[in-house]
């Protein structure tokens, strides 16, 4: 009963503020945003404390009644949503002093609306339209007027071809199954057969990546995240994400069991999904500007992510369920340690622009010496970020890497050699990741600010949002291995055998606790800063200039940093030309190859297509009258 | 934990951390002696640590709060890595001794490193963090996969059940997936620690150096934890490649002779090494820039062979 009312209250609380903020347009609308999720936020503990819940409404579609369901995975997701929900509205208050970019704020109550719904609703009416309103309402908080239109129309254009291919997934799974609730579903593949359920594996797999950004669904992303407002994209790269994965894993594991002859689709699954990774990696470490850096970076983990639940697939096919288990676990850990590392690091390249009145590179600088309490919160999520101990994201890929290694229960498989690929794979886009992170720190907060400017101060509530995210990535972290063994059974009872085995450190191969490494570390840290001590003869003096005196643009930028690794990998990211208008320095960017080869050919093709349809249209009604004719032959000839 | 065994696991420990300056001084005595000059003593690395802990600090004007800090933390994750090292016996002090968890503590020094050298805004020091940067894109890929193959052999990613499960394993477990991923793991050490043919730590000439040019602002007590940080670094993948690779010798069991046996087998696995890196560094030159990606690209070819042959054989 208590769980009934709580999830009533979860769908009613955005509800009442969605319908507060069409009366009342001021500031304080963020702040009662935040508190509105605050229940949302507590969906963990309670389902922990009450067990899982079910809400059926009393009303419904043709389909049916409306049904939610809340359980430990789906309540890990909200809370972890929700908390990320809250600390950008809470950042927006803040900073909400510009209004050349207003947010349209009543999409704020309805997107987190939709997103509970999306991650509570058990009927597939439900979902689909709950999935549909955060499209919408992600666009329509980025803004499809001003000078970042073609991003926004470009993100709606291909979400919504992936939301048109979610359908007919959906649909034809109800239409098997004979049942419209997806609790329902359980293994209804094994009637459907290997073909037609893989091809709705891969029809949900297009779909979802569509908003995750898989290759070649990426064109979106950089223009979106550069010029969108800020916490719009915070919201679309940290909770849409979210909600992206976990549908994407309730929809696919809900029926699909993995049988001996989908290893190949696992396979390319995972193949795709590295190449994505490696390309996201590779272009994050060249892009001129923080924002694009962070689009190919949510690229980067969402290709990770995608890569784990191949692996998944793969070990599920062949009967290694601990090791699918494991891999299905860290895919989705992954996610949830995602939206808090990555909305900190937007809300901080977001501060950090605001102050220098710049969204390039080219402009910043030295930001550390002024804001360092910002420098040390964003330093962490950077951290965070490149998978570094003793944050969260190092657990997420320290776990990849373990699954990777669980390649030794599959026997003697020939595939097995793929494996140590999929480690260099994650070696390798860690690695690029890692460079590319801290480059963005370095250009931003480090050296001498590259052009002259007063520094503003950073409002005391947006500082606070990104302190909490940052204990959040910290945190979350270091109690991992709690965390893990709440939502193991739920993903062991998805890979399909609930018989009790339930993961927790530690694993076959390695065992690590990220409490102690948190805690060895900082030791370690106290103990060399002691030993050091309070060195009293420390001098500030000038850089050593080799005789001329540095200026602001004598130090190294981004193109030159990373001009080795893009000179080594030169035939993937191709040659930068042009100049960019009343600056210095060459253009930065990379010609995007997907764009240039995929989209821009397609999109020629279907207009020249549609040019020739428009010679029929000629106007006369006579020749109407012969279309009609010649239709009316062609007709009959054809049925008889 | 048992008693001795927290004695020994720290002695080992301490060991460790007092003889990483002795290990730069070994080598440079032997590429001295190879190259037919007397050398400095093997003392030499002490007394500079000394010289520098007792001068005074300069810090860039550019440069924030990060500058100080960034010794601290890089010193501070290379000695707890040291800490996840079993040298003579297999327990360890520190937690745990997982490979993964070691290079990954490894990473943060390192980026740690590459932040510091953006700062103060020197050319020479952003040249070092990219040049840094490249080369540890390409030998992440290689160091994870020959560790891979060490797991792979050994059915665990922990140094200690490692070098148990290879030193008992009898001669037969020395075949082609040991033999290339030492070699791998060999040439990754070499790049990781800015040694030649990768980097001359000789050299302060702005066209080669790479880690050097990293730390040149530093100077005082940052300098000395950052140099010390990197002669301890260069010992822990000593210790990881003699270890884990070649663990013969390593003590399971607790009596004074087979410790006394473990501790001459360590100083002589490890004196062999050194001389092979002294031998190497006075016989080569150091390569241009965009040929370290072939070396490095064979260093990852070496590991995936090691893997191939641990599953066809």
């Amino acid at each position: 009963m208590v769980m009934v009312s709580f999830l009533a209250c979860l769908v009613l609380l955005p509800l009442a503020v969605f319908l507060f903020s069409l009366i009342y347009r001021g500031r304080y609308v963020y702040i009662i945003a935040a508190l509105s999720a605050s229940a949302a936020v507590l969906a963990l503990p309670a389902v922990m404390i009450w067990g899982p819940g079910v809400l059926d409404i009393p009303f419904g579609s043709v389909f049916g009644a409306y049904s939610l369901r809340l359980g430990e995975l789906s309540a890990a997701f909200l809370s972890f949503s929700a908390l990320v929900f809250m600390s950008i509205c809470l950042h927006r208050f803040g900073s909400d002093t510009d209004m050349d970019r207003p947010l349209p704020v009543s999409q704020l109550p309805l997107l987190m609306l939709f997103c509970s719904t999306a991650l509570m609703s058990d009927d597939i009416f439900l979902l689909l339209l709950s999935w549909e309103g955060l499209s919408l309402s992600t666009f329509l908080l980025c803004g499809f007027q001003r000078e970042n239109g073609k991003h926004s129309w470009r993100y709606f254009a291909i979400t919504h071809m992936g939301g048109l291919v979610i359908l007919c997934a959906v649909l034809f799974l109800a239409q098997h199954s004979g049942s419209f609730l997806v609790s329902d579903w359980n293994g209804s593949a094994a009637a459907m057969g290997v073909f037609s359920s893989s091809i709705i594996m891969i029809l949900l797999l297009l779909g979802f990546g569509t908003k995750l950004g898989l290759i070649p669904f990426q064109v979106w992303m950089p223009g979106l995240y550069q010029n969108s407002p800020p916490h719009s994209v915070a919201l679309v790269s940290a909770v849409s994400s979210n909600v992206a994965v976990f549908l994407l894993v309730k929809l696919g594991y809900s029926y699909f069991v993995a049988s001996e002859s989908s290893v190949t689709l696992a396979l390319v699954i995972m193949g795709l999904a590295s190449v994505s990774a490696i390309y996201a990696a590779l272009q994050a470490l060249v892009q001129d500007a923080p924002m694009r850096v962070l689009a190919y970076s949510s690229m980067k983990n969402m290709s990770l992510v995608v890569l784990m639940l191949g692996l998944s697939m793969l070990f599920s096919a062949h009967g290694a369920t601990v090791a699918a288990s494991l891999s299905l676990l860290t895919a989705l850990l992954h996610t949830l340690y995602h939206s808090l590392f990555k909305s900190l690091s937007v809300l901080g390249v977001s501060d950090a622009q605001e102050i220098v009145g710049s969204e390039h590179f080219i402009g910043m600088g030295g930001l550390a010496r002024h804001h360092s309490l910002l420098s040390v919160l964003f330093l962490i999520g950077v951290l965070s970020m490149a998978a570094l101990p003793p944050f969260n994201g190092f657990v997420s890929e320290w776990l990849m890497i373990q699954s990777m290694m669980e390649g030794f229960a599959l026997g003697a498989e020939p595939y097995r050699m793929a494996l140590p690929l999929g480690v260099a794979v994650l070696g390798l886009s860690g690695a690029l990741g890692a460079a590319a992170y801290l480059r963005l720190y370095g250009l931003m907060f480090l050296g001498r600010p590259r052009r002259h400017l007063e520094f503003k101060s950073v409002n005391g509530s947006s500082l606070m949002s990104i302190g909490v995210l940052s204990v959040a990535c910290l945190a979350s972290g270091a109690f991992a291995v709690p965390l893990i063994s709440v939502l193991s059974p739920s993903v062991t009872a998805m890979v399909g055998h609930p018989t009790g085995i339930v993961l927790s450190p530690p694993f076959t191969l390695g065992e690590i606790d990220p409490l102690v490494i948190v805690v060895a570390l900082s030791i370690m840290v106290l103990i060399t800063a002691v030993c050091r001590g309070r060195n009293k003869n420390v001098n500030r003096s000038r850089t050593w200039d080799c005789g001329s005196d540095l200026g602001p643009d004598m130090q190294y930028s981004a193109m030159s940093f990373s001009q080795p690794v893009a000179k080594v990998f030169h035939t993937v990211l191709g040659t930068r030309s042009g100049i960019v208008e009343g600056r210095l320095f060459p253009a930065s960017n990379f010609p995007d190859h997907f764009w240039e080869r995929v989209y821009l050919p397609l999109s020629k093709s279907y207009l020249d297509l549609s040019r020739a349809v428009r010679r029929l249209q000629g106007g006369s009604v006579q020749s109407y009258l012969g279309y009609i004719l010649a239709v009316l032959m062609v007709l009959m000839v054809a049925l008889r | 934990m048992d008693y001795s065994l927290f004695i020994i696991s720290t002695l080992q420990f301490l060991a460790l951390l007092v003889s990483a300056p002795a290990v730069v001084g070994l080598i440079r005595l032997l590429k001295a002696r190879a190259q037919g000059r007397r050398g400095a003593s093997l003392l030499q690395p002490y007394r500079d640590l000394r010289k520098l802990w007792r001068k005074d600090e300069q810090v860039s004007e550019d440069a924030s709060w990060l500058f100080r800090v960034a010794p601290l933390i890089s010193a501070a994750s290379v000695i707890l890595t040291t800490s996840m090292l079993p040298v003579l016996h297999v327990t360890v002090l520190g937690p745990g001794s997982d490979m993964i968890l070691a290079i990954y503590i490894l990473m943060l020094s390192r980026a740690m490193l590459v932040l510091s050298s953006l700062e103060g805004g020197s050319v020479f020091g952003g040249m070092g963090g990219s040049r840094d940067s490249m080369i540890s894109v390409l030998i992440e890929p290689a160091l994870l996969l020959s560790i891979f193959s060490l797991a792979a052999l050994a059915g665990s990613t922990e140094l200690s059940s490692t070098a148990q499960f290879i030193s008992q394993g009898g001669y037969l477990i020395i075949g082609p997936t040991l033999i290339l991923a030492a070699a791998s793991f060999c040439i990754t050490t070499l790049a990781e620690n800015a040694r030649l043919p990768f980097d001359n730590p000789a050299t302060h000439l702005e066209l080669t150096m790479v880690h050097e040019a990293m730390v040149l602002e530093y100077s005082g007590r940052s300098l000395a934890l950052m140099e010390y940080s990197s002669w301890l670094k260069l010992t822990v993948f000593i210790t990881i490649l003699v270890n884990g690779f070649l663990p013969w010798g390593i003590s399971s069991a607790l009596d004074p002779l087979s410790l006394a046996l473990a501790s001459l087998a360590f100083i002589f696995k490890l004196i062999l090494a050194l001389g092979l890196i002294a031998l190497l560094e006075s016989q080569m030159a150091k390569m241009r820039l965009f040929r370290l990606p072939n070396l490095l690209t064979t260093s990852f070819t070496l590991a995936l062979l090691a893997l191939m042959a641990f599953y066809i054989l």
